[in-house]
């Protein structure tokens, strides 16, 4: 097959000498050694022995049949859990490893709440239906909190003992969650859903908007036309900033680790396969034994968000066992750093995506996205979309979509907390109805 | 200026060749432009083998004409639905267009097919493009399912960049079709299954490199065949079969262009054994990511013992993988722009590797007619064009600035690429709460249908939608 030169993973460096020397596409090259191309060229002959092993080595790619990844599918890829009968019966059983789950909302429904709970369930071992691995919790709101995180890992101990009792009953090592909680309603015909999709939420009081959103449209367009220098020269900062990858990172794991009891770490759980010992050990757990999995990182503006990023494969081979990846309000900081004009802001977003999704694909992690809602004006109306633009809406395979809804039905007139899968390769569209409680999401 | 040694010639021009080289002619350029009998004196050579040279040189990159009457059926007077099996005479690595050449098209038994005028064709790049969760890649899976079932032969490549594809739902869509065939459940499963493969891709250059490979299996296929067809006579169909045993008599040597260095030999033994890779992937999936120059290092020690067996070992992993990749009929590559839109901006190649890019896929397309796919996502545009279709009044026009209109992503470039473009979009319902999504047609080199497509997402796969096209 023909291929330039410049179609290769080369630095400009190199593909500027080897031009110059008259080779402009792969069969140019045949034949030669290391010693000749650089004796020809201006190249070193590290260089030269780069440039060979890119253009002319046979590579071998893995590729996996469709029968392996069925059985894989049934057996090895595992899916997290959220202890939230509900939750897991839309989501397929959890949330899949090696894949990017979005999920947003509307302020105040839970978001935050449902990523420290997945933080929580990650822990879980193998005979209770969960994954045995670490976390990583990304905060750039600063909406962790170690006490939220106490509370709801004692509602994750009681559910876990529950599961035990239940999987000593049935014999069995791996559960279906299902059949011991209560199902809630899982609709998939809800009044408003029943038609088509639904990507967007509509607030309810559109009326009044309409004459608010004139106003807001005529300030977004002069304010379009003042940011754009701003983009240029956090450019130039970012790039300068990417060189101190390395100290960043040892200064988040200095301040943040969270300490706790060691007593009973529930990982180690996993190991042990005695019955008797195993009751003992789930009787005595406290939320300390969860918090020592958790690695926290407070991210203070966007460089250290994309740094962070950068180092995320040397954070991975670290520990082998880390199993999630939650990133709080992935859009805080990539929305206001660039201004209104999106030709900047655009590349940033797509690489640093496609790192989070070759980080999920090669250690086998699943990544969890929290994004806010945004409004757009379209046709006079003003509706709530995910943030970030459609441009990031092509990364995530599966979304979740949380928010209230009146309940025609009850007699107090109050809201329902709606969860609705907007986007799975899998599932068919559904939601649920969930609650945020003192131990957690339910 | 191509290398003369890129056209694989008989080996009789070896040593003519090597005289050439002495005087520095090494392209085809310099031969064909060169004066016969000048040459000729200086090198000592009859003028008779010089010429036979350039004639074996023109006959292989030779194109065939095709006559617009060939590819009419004319019994009913519609386009050729079916393609005899066709292949090249001597030539090896440009393959000239036989003259009966014609598409074949495959079904994705949705009702997207009304707008692809019946399906999607080999020889072409077809593109779905839309925003996420609409049903793109379902569709793929409609149109692999239905090709692996009616094709038992034919085997699909996938290129997955965003981990969204899924074996269950593949089978989940194939379950109830296969009933009605009254055949055993597992035998159909497996074959299914069998014969789709899918590599997972984060880059350009790593599906460069996918690409490469295929095209590589599939033109030593064809190679290897010393096999001369007559035009005038007619044509023969080949089996698999014939074509397997005709390239495993040969030693199949490296197709790739061989390094013979020392440093380069350790590079290729890299330790990809299939058995291994099942444990492996239970562990991390790191060990794939492993680069060639620390395996070096530790390989250095055990090489000499293993290196028999490991030579063994990739001549059947060669096999192995050749004859899984020899009868692809379809490529899809899933979110073209997860690939591209990374280096928009930022890299100064970005033009010429979207270009490159899609010129490889179209001569894969062509060369071994095959179909290729891709999946493309959209794109806002605020002050846009008028969308005559939703708001055909003039008095819309007023409102331009409100009007945010969607359009593929990657550009007005990639929208050159492809042949056939079909955009999925939504439109607000009756209760304009939630939006239906529908399909239509943005680009066809024939006549499909205009009106747009309504469809839903169910088990079964992609189903038409009636009630819907009477509003």
């Amino acid at each position: 097959m023909y291929r330039a030169i410049d179609t290769f993973d080369l630095s400009k460096h190199i593909r500027k000498i080897l031009k110059n020397s008259g080779f402009y596409q792969r069969l140019n090259l045949q034949g030669y050694t290391t010693t000749k191309l650089s004796e020809e060229t201006e190249l070193t002959i590290e260089e030269a022995t780069q440039v060979l092993e890119a253009v002319c080595k046979p590579k071998k790619i893995p590729f996996q049949t469709g029968t392996k990844l069925l059985q894989n599918e049934r057996t090895k890829i595992k899916r997290i859990f959220t202890l939230s009968s509900g939750l897991d019966e839309i989501l397929n059983g959890g949330i899949a490893l090696q894949q990017m789950t979005e999920i947003s909302g509307t302020p105040g429904i839970g978001k935050t709440n449902l990523c420290i709970q997945l933080c929580l369930t990650v822990q879980l071992p193998d005979f209770l239906g969960g994954v045995g691995g670490k976390a990583i919790y990304v905060d750039t709101e600063g909406s962790f909190s170690k006490k939220r995180c106490n509370e709801i890992s004692q509602g994750v101990i009681e559910k876990a003992k529950e599961l035990f009792e239940k999987c000593k009953k049935e014999n069995n090592s791996k559960h279906n969650v299902f059949s011991i909680q209560n199902k809630q309603k899982i609709s998939d015909e809800n009044n408003s859903i029943q038609d088509g999709v639904l990507d967007r939420i509509i607030p309810e009081n559109t009326h009044v908007e309409n004459q608010i959103t004139k106003k807001i449209t005529q300030k977004i367009r002069e304010e379009t036309e003042k940011d754009e220098n701003n983009t240029k020269e956090i450019e130039m900062e970012i790039e300068n900033k990417k060189e101190n990858d390395d100290e960043n990172e040892k200064e988040k794991e200095n301040e943040n680790e969270k300490k706790g009891g060691e007593n009973f770490n529930i990982l180690d759980l996993q190991n042990i396969n005695n019955l008797d010992e195993r009751e003992i050990f789930i009787n005595n757990l406290d939320p300390e034994s969860f918090s020592n999995n958790i690695y926290y990182y407070r991210i203070l503006n966007i460089y250290e968000q994309l740094s962070l990023n950068n180092s995320l494969k040397k954070i991975l081979t670290k520990d082998p066992q880390i199993k999630i990846i939650v990133i709080d309000y992935v859009s805080f900081f990539l929305r206001q750093s660039f201004g209104d004009t999106n030709w900047n802001k655009y590349p940033i977003v797509s690489t640093y995506a496609q790192n989070l999704l070759k980080m999920a694909n090669t250690f086998n992690v699943a990544v969890v996205v929290v994004n806010h809602l945004t409004t757009t004006i379209k046709n006079d109306q003003s509706e709530l979309i995910p943030s970030l633009g459609k441009s990031w809406s092509q990364y995530p395979s599966e979304k979740l979509l949380l928010f209230e809804q009146h309940d025609y039905f009850a007699i107090n007139s109050k809201k329902n907390r709606i969860a609705y899968l907007s986007k799975s390769s899998i599932k068919k569209k559904s939601s649920c109805q969930f609650q945020v409680s003192l131990n957690g999401v339910d | 200026m191509d290398p003369l040694k890129s056209l694989n010639l008989t080996i009789d021009y070896s040593n003519l060749i090597h005289k050439l080289e002495k005087i520095n002619i090494t392209t085809i350029h310099g031969i064909i432009t060169c004066d016969v009998p000048t040459l000729c004196n200086k090198l000592g050579v009859e003028e008779e083998k010089v010429n036979s040279l350039i004639e074996d040189i023109l006959n292989t990159l030779r194109c065939y004409d095709i006559r617009g009457v060939d590819l009419i059926d004319h019994s009913t007077g519609l386009e050729k639905r079916e393609q005899p099996n066709l292949l090249s005479t001597k030539s090896s690595t440009i393959l000239p267009l036989s003259k009966k050449s014609c598409a074949t098209v495959f079904e994705t038994g949705t009702p997207i097919d009304k707008l692809l005028s019946g399906g999607v064709r080999t020889g072409e790049h077809t593109e779905f493009s839309g925003s996420s969760g609409l049903g793109k890649t379902q569709t793929c899976f409609c149109l692999v399912e239905s090709l692996l079932r009616n094709d038992p032969k034919a085997s699909v490549v996938w290129i997955d960049t965003t981990n969204s594809f899924s074996a269950s739902r593949l089978k989940e869509i194939h379950e109830p079709k296969c009933l009605k065939k009254s055949l055993k459940e597992k035998d159909l499963k497996c074959d299914l299954c069998d014969r789709i493969k899918v590599f997972k891709a984060f880059d350009v250059f790593e599906v460069y490199d996918i690409l490469d490979r295929i095209s590589d299996c599939l033109s030593s296929g064809l190679q290897k065949m010393n096999y001369q067809t007559s035009f005038e006579n007619g044509f023969e169909e080949l089996q698999q079969q014939d074509i397997l045993n005709l390239i495993l008599q040969e030693p199949v040597e490296n197709l790739h262009l061989q390094q013979k260095e020392k440093g380069s030999k350790n590079g290729l033994e890299e330790e990809i054994i299939k058995e291994k890779e099942d444990e492996k992937e239970t562990k991390n999936g790191m060990e794939f990511e492993i680069s060639t120059t620390e395996k070096d290092g530790i390989k250095n020690e055990n090489e000499n013992e293993n290196e028999n067996v490991n030579e063994k070992e990739k001549e059947k992993e060669f096999q192995n993988d050749f004859e899984n990749l020899i009868s692809t009929k379809l490529i899809i590559i899933d979110s073209v722009s997860v690939l591209l839109s990374p280096l928009w901006g930022r890299s100064e190649r970005f033009h010429l590797i979207m270009d490159s890019f899609a010129r490889s896929l179209k001569e894969l397309a062509i060369k071994y007619k095959i179909a290729v796919l891709t999946t493309n996502s959209v794109v806002q545009e605020r002050n846009g064009t008028i969308d005559r279709k939703n708001q055909p009044n003039i008095q819309s026009t007023l409102k331009k600035s409100n009007i945010i209109h969607l359009k593929p992503a990657l550009g007005e470039f990639w929208a050159t690429q492809p042949s056939v473009r079909i955009m999925f979009t939504t439109k607000p319902s009756l209760t304009k709460k939630t939006r239906i999504p529908y399909a239509c047609l943005i680009k066809s080199p024939r006549c499909g249908q205009i009106k747009p497509v309504f469809f839903s997402i169910t088990d079964k796969g992609v189903e038409d939608r009636e009630e819907l096209y009477n509003l």
